[in-house]
């Protein structure tokens, strides 16, 4: 079993879903197809725990992350290493939970490639394996 | 975060249902970027209000937010919204597009926006050291470092989340311990806009993060200042240049920095990178002058000008005049400019339309912000002219002014 730490940042319930691993940034505006749920190179995010370094791009981003919610394709949580105005303002606003990843991305990119499942525990870890 | 009685009470729903989501998302953002409490403004300017960037989602969050009884808790005006009621040789947008664009624009208004303009510092000139909450990259830039006042480079939503709550969160240039100068660049020798524009935009790729102390820019005119800002706020997420003999209290300012780097950016590299944008036509062409909106000494002075030249038939192009409304123009002057194909709009910015829509092929400006923003937002080829090479295009010469 491995233990990442994380900090809540938008809090949600514990649960545990697939998890999704995008290795590169996501740009809201541009990379997210909204009807389908899917980040386009990454795969499906709807109802699953997104892993992300960092979102980019356009501050109309924000407005992304609320369509997802409203239209039941957002992910189940965000975990992220950088945590900008942008992406905060569309958690909050889309009642999405966002949670800063407390490990170096590096190290956390390499635990979770090809690791299918995980649980956010107490808001302070994502558990694996 | 420390909040005031007044903020709980907001958070608490006391202030209504709006009030209590946006003082949640501020605190919130404000909470992440480290500050800790609020701080009022007297002026918020709201971006991403353009049809074609929110799409039906953003339409749907703001008449959401409007559906409740909340209005602006502060000054507050907007950036221009799509150019839907232009008109392009005779191609129009579709009733639908307008409906959704109308609908925006209304919750807005209803809200207690004043003005539909990207360059609100001409709409209320912010004094120094005041506390502001802006989107739109040029316009921070500009109260920043021309007027001395203090905002932060706001997102979309969360601009309108501030203006209905009157606040924003204490951190970044509003403390003044960030706004000092990291880098010391010198520009010499500018000769026109295009110039100390490009000038802008190239200082903004080399320095993407942080505080500039520009030395030596070619200020003649105002808007030299202005395209210069917008130029310099497309390339870099900066939200303040320290301007020599310009910005309020420079001298005190570069006391505190840290510009023992010197930059300078030579005049060939500037002139090289206009003149690998420029073009004087394409078929089906929109030129545009107003990317920023053209303030009412540039409009009269371009009509001026305009006018004391003659007509001649041009076809297979326009120019459009973008300002806002608070220039006020007379009709019989825009029906004498229609006859040299030249339109004005105001409240609108063709950066954010999607212009392949009337059939346009390309653009010629003298904006360099409009060159980065059209070919990505507007669907089409964007080039680069000179103001008064553009005017000539549409004028006849020979008059004793020429």
């Amino acid at each position: 079993m491995i233990k990442l730490r994380i900090r809540p940042i938008v809090e949600g319930r514990e649960y545990c879903s697939e998890i999704v691993l995008s290795e590169k940034p996501v740009s809201l505006l541009g990379d997210v197809d909204v009807e389908g749920g899917i980040v386009r190179g990454v795969g499906e995010i709807s109802g699953k725990i997104l892993v992300v370094p960092a979102s980019v791009g356009s501050t109309v981003g924000s407005y992304v992350l609320y369509a997802l919610s409203r239209n039941g394709k957002a992910p189940i949580a965000i975990v992220t290493s950088s945590i900008d105005p942008i992406l905060a303002t569309g958690a909050v606003i889309g009642d999405i939970p966002l949670y800063r990843l407390l490990e170096p991305w590096d190290k956390a990119k390499n635990m979770l490639r090809g690791v299918k499942e995980g649980c956010i525990v107490k808001g302070e870890y994502l558990v694996v394996g | 975060m420390y909040l005031t009685k007044e903020e709980e009470a907001m958070l608490n729903g006391e202030f209504g249902e709006a009030a209590e989501l946006a003082i949640k998302v501020v605190v919130k953002v404000g909470e992440v970027l480290g500050a800790t409490k609020l701080i009022s403004v007297v002026h918020a300017h709201i971006s991403g209000i353009s049809y074609f960037n929110i799409l039906d989602y953003g339409l749907e969050f703001i008449e959401h937010l409007g559906s409740t009884d909340a209005r602006f808790r502060t000054f507050t005006t907007a950036n221009p919204y799509a150019a839907i009621n232009a008109s392009f040789i005779g191609k129009h947008f579709s009733s639908e597009v307008i409906s959704k664009q109308v609908r925006v624009v209304n919750v807005l208004k209803r809200m207690g926006a004043r003005a539909f303009t990207c360059t609100p510092y001409y709409i209320r000139t912010p004094k120094e050291g005041e506390h502001l909450a802006w989107a739109e990259s040029n316009a921070v830039l500009y109260a920043n470092s021309v007027c001395g006042a203090k905002t932060n480079r706001e997102g979309g939503p969360l601009s309108l989340m501030e203006a209905i709550i009157g606040r924003t969160y204490f951190g970044g240039v509003h403390l003044d311990e960030n706004r000092v100068p990291e880098v010391t660049v010198t520009v010499n020798a500018l000769k026109n806009e295009l110039e100390v524009a490009a000038a802008g935009y190239i200082i903004g790729k080399y320095f993407p993060t942080t505080i500039p102390y520009v030395k030596g820019l070619n200020h003649d005119y105002e808007y030299y200042l202005k395209a210069f800002l917008a130029a310099f706020g497309s390339s870099s997420n900066s939200p303040m240049v320290i301007l020599e003999g310009i910005t309020p209290g420079y001298k005190r300012l570069l006391s505190r920095g840290r510009a023992c780097k010197n930059e300078n950016i030579p005049v060939a590299e500037i002139r090289e990178f206009i003149k690998e944008h420029t073009r004087d036509a394409c078929s089906r062409a929109l030129y545009v002058l107003g990317c920023p909106h053209l303030s009412e000494k540039e409009v009269h002075d371009i009509i001026n000008y305009v006018l004391s030249r003659g007509v001649i038939n041009t076809q297979d192009k326009e120019m459009w005049l973008i300002t806002s409304s608070s220039v006020k123009l007379s009709n019989d002057l825009k029906l004498k400019l229609l006859k040299y194909d030249i339109k004005v709009y105001e409240d609108v910015c063709p950066a954010v339309t999607k212009l392949s829509m009337i059939g346009v092929d390309c653009v010629i400006t003298d904006s360099v912000k409009a060159l980065h923003y059209i070919p990505k937002l507007a669907g089409v080829p964007a080039f680069l002219l000179d103001r008064v090479s553009i005017i000539k295009t549409f004028t006849r010469g020979g008059s004793l002014l020429d």
